[in-house]
């Protein structure tokens, strides 16, 4: 390949991720829905089409746990339209077990053809406010099986040659209890594929397909070269792993994830057999959310310069006995998937892989205390609110640094919702947002700290919580600690509060009730009696860490102001390691 | 004229022949035994021209649903197509009831539209089949099919199919009953081809307009004897846990048209018993015309004879999303037990024609298997108020031989006899394996109207309302159907 053509295939990878990109802010600025247009719950990415496999060849950052389980869906949909795929369609899915992850997740995707045959795919992953079913707002505890989790939406095209095919679109909006939303939000998403078709039709018609598919081609190569060149780098050898789902919210505890990571020269294989069964609550993993989780933590192992496309995972291969929590079998409940179970399989990746090459792993996960309200706006339409605030927080450390910022790795691309458009948009009020301390996991480098995060509702709600990460919190790597526990309080008033144990379901609170997250900080990463005691002192300054807290985690003596006491905490820390305590 | 009865036989025998199509072909328990549809062919209005129903509820909601139908695709309708709805907010009732139409064209031109209506084994929801006794909203109860194309110009719109089937747990029952709907739609347009062929397109619209003139003037004729009443009357629908829902009524009569006015009844409630203004007219017209109800064909003559009035968000006339799945089973038969009260007056004569009893649908527990087909387990029937034989509202379904729910259906009745009250008692042993089960015993006047009790040795467990359930393999389910006869005519 020459230098010419090296730079041509960048240009045409940049030209695809910019399309993706402005997808991205066609859906943001057109959505109806504050999960969309504020939290940015949603990825856009683009494939190509050979005629028998679709590659993923372009993305958007947006939510990242979307981005590998957009993949198996758009390989689903073609097959289910194979001999009828026309210019100008658009096609809807959300089947668990077609290619989708949970329900909620939609999405569209449009083909853009060229010389009368469908080449490059755009398409639209997003999580909708509802999907119908028996429980408002797309997660429901109570779930045993796929139909209790909602609306199951195998491929269906809701644009035929370019025309609203509508008896299909009121079909799905008619089966939301936010038609008010999803109407819009999926126009929003239907609009994007459009922009991107006329763009990605503009491409083609500069540099022609065969340049097009040429310098996709060599993207990939390129990142598979990168991925490769970074498994490479990891020692040959085996390590096996475990961690546990705390339950399913059905009777299961304690829930085993299995993986075995197996690195031979630049090949990476995670085998996750000896995984628990599939269970009976909605934590089962169908095989694209647990592709997706496995990628998410791949890449948290790999450069952040690696261009997301096909040949990222080419490297690695993935065994997940049928049966299995992470590979279950219709028709069992999935509902959350992409938070419980789908957190414990990108640790429990990230643990094996750390028992081969510890300074490439670390930065888990997000073991979310997931909360959602809902109630009535005053003109009598619903809403429902993910408290995405509450979700806030969690990050672990990693090899270098210390665990920072409000979202967990995972869910990068989606934004925290300003507090502002949060109380515009719901009959809410955010009373507190704030880091507390001693909730991470202590380390040479330690978790993001802890946060509380206060909600008040001013309408009568019902709220339902599914507890995660209260016993199996997030893990530290390298010998660091564990992060902290999840809370949930569902408070009516002052005098009188509940605190969730596992699951509470569709609790209602009265105007101005409060829903109070405590959300557990991430794991540490190295032996904490090695951070510089001078950083601890900083922590407990910063309130992330207390004074007490500095010394049982880290062995750092502070005197009642604050100062470190340089002589104690040396003898502590040898004290300590002498012992091993 | 008699040239007129002779085509409009012809007409109402390819509605019959529908019917059989469907009592034959249909895999489900529901159609084929519980005869849980109806059928008719419409015009393009529309009207019915003729119907067959097993079941009282039916009545107007084939034309409902057709007019939703047909308002929906106005300008998207061509030969070939097969538009449904099933939606208790377009036309509908109970959800999981879908309305098949089939636009017949003759010569180019739109002229007729059979059409099926019937209930499907299951369509998702919280739970498998029809009955969700506690749900409050209608997509607890089953997913919503508003209008769409199930064909267009003859193609199957496999999408469309896969929807529907993939939001089923009876996933291969529900296809099975499709096809044989299908089927029973396109026989009937062939069926009405050869009719227009042999009879010309005006002898068939113009007997059409003569039966329904003749079903008009019968049924003016026979409801003329209430002209100049106005009786007011109320009564309650008593649920477990709640309130009683109070249903108001006004009923008047003139010039041989019925006008029931149910201004003033309860708001809608969080519970299923709400029921659709479509549906309760039905309700109304039965209870009216009950005694010439087999004597009359039924067309849009004799539904032209009822009016109804309702306030949007009541009980009778609920808004969407209010779950409406016990309206069949519990307030339908209020409904008409109040109408023929109030008919009644002081005179007598009048037998009653409700009478609502326990019902329980049965299913493996939920998630052990995808394919998990709802069992409703009916193996016994109230004593209607008139004496012996199932209230009229109980339809035509047939009673399930104790042969075939052993052989077949894995439940082995032990007894089933009429008990010294007069009531109907059955036990049945489940040996179907461990199961789950939705089950209501309607209330009324304070008492249970019968009874249903899960019996696991010395322990007995009443199924008053239940949802999800366990049943045990082997354990026992005691029925007792009530008998609403005030006096019978035996040694009982």
């Amino acid at each position: 390949m020459t230098k010419r053509d090296l730079i041509l295939s960048q240009i045409i990878g940049g030209s695809l991720n910019t399309i993706a990109d402005e997808m991205s802010a066609t859906v943001t600025r057109t959505a109806r829905s504050p999960v969309f247009n504020e939290a940015h719950d949603f990825t856009t990415a683009i494939f190509e089409f050979d005629g028998q496999k679709s590659r993923l060849v372009a993305q958007s950052p947006g939510c990242t746990l979307h981005l590998y389980a957009v993949v198996m869906a758009v390989d689903r949909a073609i097959e289910a339209f194979k001999y009828d795929l026309q210019p100008g369609d658009v096609i809807l899915a959300s089947d668990p077990y077609d290619g989708g992850t949970h329900i909620p997740d939609l999405v569209v995707i449009a083909p853009v053809f060229h010389d009368r045959k469908p080449v490059l795919f755009p398409a639209v992953r997003a999580h909708m406010g509802d999907v119908g079913g028996p429980v408002a707002g797309g997660y429901n505890p109570h779930a045993r099986d796929i139909w209790q989790d909602g609306l199951v939406m195998p491929p269906l095209k809701i644009v035929s040659r370019g025309e609203r095919r509508r008896d299909a679109f009121d079909l799905i909006v008619g089966n939301n209890r936010l038609a008010h939303w999803v109407q819009g939000d999926l126009e929003s998403m239907i609009g994007a594929c459009g922009l991107a078709s006329r763009r990605i039709g503009e491409l083609l018609d500069r540099y022609t397909l065969p340049v097009v598919r040429k310098a996709l081609q060599s993207n990939i190569d390129y990142a598979e070269k990168r991925v490769r060149a970074e498994i490479a780098s990891w020692p040959d050898g085996e390590f096996s792993a475990e961690t546990f789902v705390d339950h399913d919210y059905a009777g299961g505890r304690d829930i085993r994830i299995a993986c075995k990571a197996i690195v031979k020269g630049s090949d990476l294989t995670l085998d996750f057999t000896g995984t628990a069964p599939q269970v009976q609550g909605f934590i089962n993993s169908p095989i694209a959310n647990t592709l997706s989780f496995v990628f998410l933590a791949v890449a948290g192992c790999c450069d952040e310069d690696i261009p997301i496309n096909e040949g990222y995972m080419a490297p690695v291969k993935v065994i997940a006995p049928e049966g299995t929590v992470v590979n279950p079998r219709r028709p069992a409940p999935v509902g959350n998937c992409t938070c419980v179970s789908g957190a414990e399989i990108a640790e429990v990746v990230l643990l094996a892989i750390g028992g081969l090459a510890p300074q490439r792993v670390g930065v888990n996960c997000h073991k979310n205390p997931l909360a959602f309200s809902f109630g009535n706006y005053a003109d009598g339409r619903m809403w429902v609110q993910l408290n995405f605030l509450g979700f806030t927080g969690g990050a672990g450390a990693a090899y270098g640094t210390d665990g920072w910022g409000l979202y967990a790795p995972l869910m990068t691309g989606v934004t925290t919702p300003s507090i502002e458009m949060t109380e515009i948009q719901y009959p809410s009020r955010i009373v507190k947002h704030e880091y507390i301390p001693d909730r991470t996991g202590p380390g040479y480098w330690r978790g993001a700290p802890g946060l509380e995060t206060v909600v008040e509702h001013l309408t009568e709600t019902r709220n339902s919580v599914m507890m995660d990460g209260v016993r199996n919190t997030s893990r530290g790597y390298a010998g660091g600690g564990d992060g902290g526990a999840n809370r949930v309080l569902l408070r009516d008033d002052e005098e009188s509060a509940v605190e969730v144990p596992e699951a509470a379901f569709q609790h209602r609170l009265p105007p101005r009730g409060r829903l109070e997250t405590i959300r557990g900080g991430g794991g540490g990463w190295g032996d904490a009696l090695d951070r510089p005691a001078e950083r601890v002192r900083e922590d407990v300054r910063d309130g992330y860490v207390s004074r007490e807290g500095a010394l049982r985690d880290y062995g750092v003596v502070l005197d009642e102001q604050g100062a470190l006491v340089s002589d104690a905490t040396k003898r502590e820390r040898e004290r300590r390691r002498a012992t091993g305590t | 004229m008699i040239r007129s009865q002779v085509v409009y036989s012809r007409l109402a025998a390819i509605v019959r022949e529908m019917s059989d199509t469907v009592a034959r072909t249909a895999r489900s328990k529901g159609l084929a035994e519980g005869r849980r549809y109806a059928v008719a062919a419409l015009t393009g209005a529309p009207r019915i021209a003729a119907q067959v129903q097993f079941d009282a509820s039916h009545s107007y909601l084939i034309r409902a649903s057709a007019a939703a139908l047909i308002d929906y695709f106005a300008f998207d309708l061509a030969d070939g197509d097969i538009v449904v709805v099933g939606d208790p907010y377009s036309g509908g009732s109970t959800p999981q009831v879908l309305t098949f139409l089939a636009p017949f064209f003759h010569e180019g031109e739109l002229v007729l539209f059979p059409a099926i209506r019937a209930e499907l084994a299951d369509l998702a929801g919280e739970y498998p089949g029809t009955l969700h006794p506690t749900a409050s909203e209608t997509w607890q109860e089953a997913i919503r099919v508003t209008p769409v194309k199930l064909y267009r110009n003859g193609v199957l719109q496999r999408d469309i199919l896969r929807f529907l089937l993939r939001n089923s747990r009876a996933a291969d029952l529900v296809r099975s009953d499709i096809e044989a709907i299908v089927s029973a739609l396109r026989a009937a347009g062939r069926n009405l081809d050869t009719l227009l062929r042999d009879r010309g397109r005006q002898a068939v619209e113009g007997a059409i307009d003569d039966a329904i003139d003749h079903g008009r003037r019968l049924v003016g004729t026979y409801l003329s004897r209430w002209n100049g009443m106005e009786r007011a009357g109320a009564t309650t629908i008593e649920r477990i846990g709640s309130n009683p829902i109070a249903l108001k009524l006004r009923l008047s009569a003139e010039g041989g048209t019925l006008l029931a006015d149910f201004v003033g009844s309860n708001p809608q409630v969080a519970e299923p018993y709400n029921i659709t203004r479509w549906h309760v007219r039905g309700y109304v017209l039965v209870a009216a015309v009950a005694e010439m109800l087999d004597d009359v064909a039924l067309n849009d003559g004799v539904l032209d004879r009822l009016e109804v009035r309702a306030e949007r968000g009541s009980i009778v006339d609920p808004i969407l999303p209010s779950a409406t799945g016990l309206s069949d089973l519990v307030t339908g038969h209020a409904v008409a037990g109040l109408v023929r009260a109030m008919l009644q007056g002081d005179g007598d004569g009048m037998a009653p024609i409700d009478g609502p009893a326990p019902a329980i649908v049965l299913f493996a527990p939920i998630g052990s298997r995808e394919d998990n087909p709802p069992f409703a387990l009916d193996p016994g029937f109230a004593i209607s108020g008139a004496g012996w034989g199932s209230p009229v509202l109980a339809g035509h379904r047939l009673l399930p031989s104790a042969e075939i729910l052993e052989a077949r259906d894995g439940f082995e009745v032990l007894f089933r006899e009429r008990s010294p009250m007069g009531a109907i008692d059955v036990l049945v042993r489940n040996r179907r394996g461990d199961l789950e089960a939705a089950a209501i015993v309607p209330q009324r006047s304070g008492h249970a109207c019968g009874a249903l009790v899960l019996v696991e040795g010395d322990r007995e467990t009443p199924l008053d309302c239940v949802t999800g359930g366990p049943i045990p393999d082997g354990a026992l389910l005691r029925f007792t159907y009530p008998r609403y006869a005030g006096d019978l005519d035996d040694e009982t």
